[in-house]
């Protein structure tokens, strides 16, 4: 599952990657598919700009931190991504939910 | 020349940033393609697409703003004192001015105070929307002390014409208004 269908949820997605703990844009990624079981198999040059947008609303914090002898670009959640995160995943609730009761699934 | 400098090259040639965000993207890039290894490349997508994302997301410049905005504060002082010192005395006596010359006058030293101190709180913050907060209360202390000059203007004889005071207003809307735009989004 790639492009498309994955764009409008790469938001969530990347908050909700880093819920548990902060961490660098390529462990986003393979955070991601490893908890997709490989589904989301994201274009990676997309979660930079995602991630740089989210910085800039405020929902996430970044500094440069050495990693594994490496330096990177390490993201955190703010205390406005986490209120941001919540709000999104009750917006996904309601969809999934509703989706299931248009589809007869419910 | 290595492929991921190739890489980095290309997609430098699309990027539309400052200079520090484009060196703080392609570290980032760097990095994540040293990471990856052999099939990177493939797998981050073309540069120019992944360039045009990049120049999708527009960060304010609040703390550019916020200079704008001081500037202007400075360029306002300097606009005042030089149009009383060359427009004629009024012939009200001192502090018996009519009062809606006194009320406008009041309501620009607030918002000029107001103007100073967002723009001093977004130089801290790095918020943009306290920059346009600071941006729009200078903008407001222009407009409020072109409505005084005028009003004083058709009130004085021998003041300076409209067509002058026109354009000192516009000189001095013009710093709010460059902050306005860093504030609300980048320089390319």
């Amino acid at each position: 599952m790639r492009g498309e269908v994955l764009k409008g949820h790469l938001e969530l997605l990347v908050l909700s990657a880093l819920r548990s703990e902060a961490a660098h844009g390529y462990a986003i990624i393979k955070r991601l598919r490893e908890r997709s079981g490989g589904e989301f198999d994201l274009l990676e040059g997309s979660i930079y700009p995602a991630l740089h947008r989210l910085e800039d609303r405020g929902f996430v914090s970044s500094r440069w931190s050495t990693v594994e002898g490496r330096r990177r670009r390490v993201y955190a959640l703010t205390r406005r991504g986490r209120r941001a995160l919540a709000e999104q995943e009750r917006d996904w609730e309601r969809f999934t939910t509703a989706m299931r009761l248009v589809l007869g699934q419910a | 020349m290595s492929a991921v400098d190739d890489y980095l090259g290309e997609l430098a040639r699309h990027l539309r940033a400052s200079p520090w965000r484009r060196r703080r993207i392609l570290a980032e890039v760097r990095a994540h393609l040293e990471d990856a290894g052999s099939e990177g490349i493939d797998r981050f997508g073309p540069p120019d697409e992944v360039a045009a994302r990049f120049n999708e997301v527009a960060p304010p410049h609040p703390r550019l703003a916020a200079v704008a905005v001081l500037v202007g504060v400075v360029a306002v002082f300097g606009f005042v004192q030089g149009l009383e010192s060359h427009i004629p005395p009024a012939p009200w006596p001192e502090g018996e001015a009519p009062s809606r010359l006194d009320t406008l006058f009041s309501l620009a030293t607030g918002c000029y105070l107001a103007a100073i101190v967002l723009a001093v709180a977004a130089l801290v913050l790095r918020r943009a929307p306290v920059a346009l907060a600071a941006c729009a209360a200078l903008g407001l202390t222009v407009l409020l002390l072109a409505v005084h000059a005028f009003r004083r203007a058709d009130l004085v004889a021998g003041s300076p014409p409209a067509w002058q005071l026109a354009l000192v207003t516009a000189a001095a809307l013009t710093p709010p208004l460059v902050g306005a735009a860093l504030a609300a989004r980048r320089l390319s």
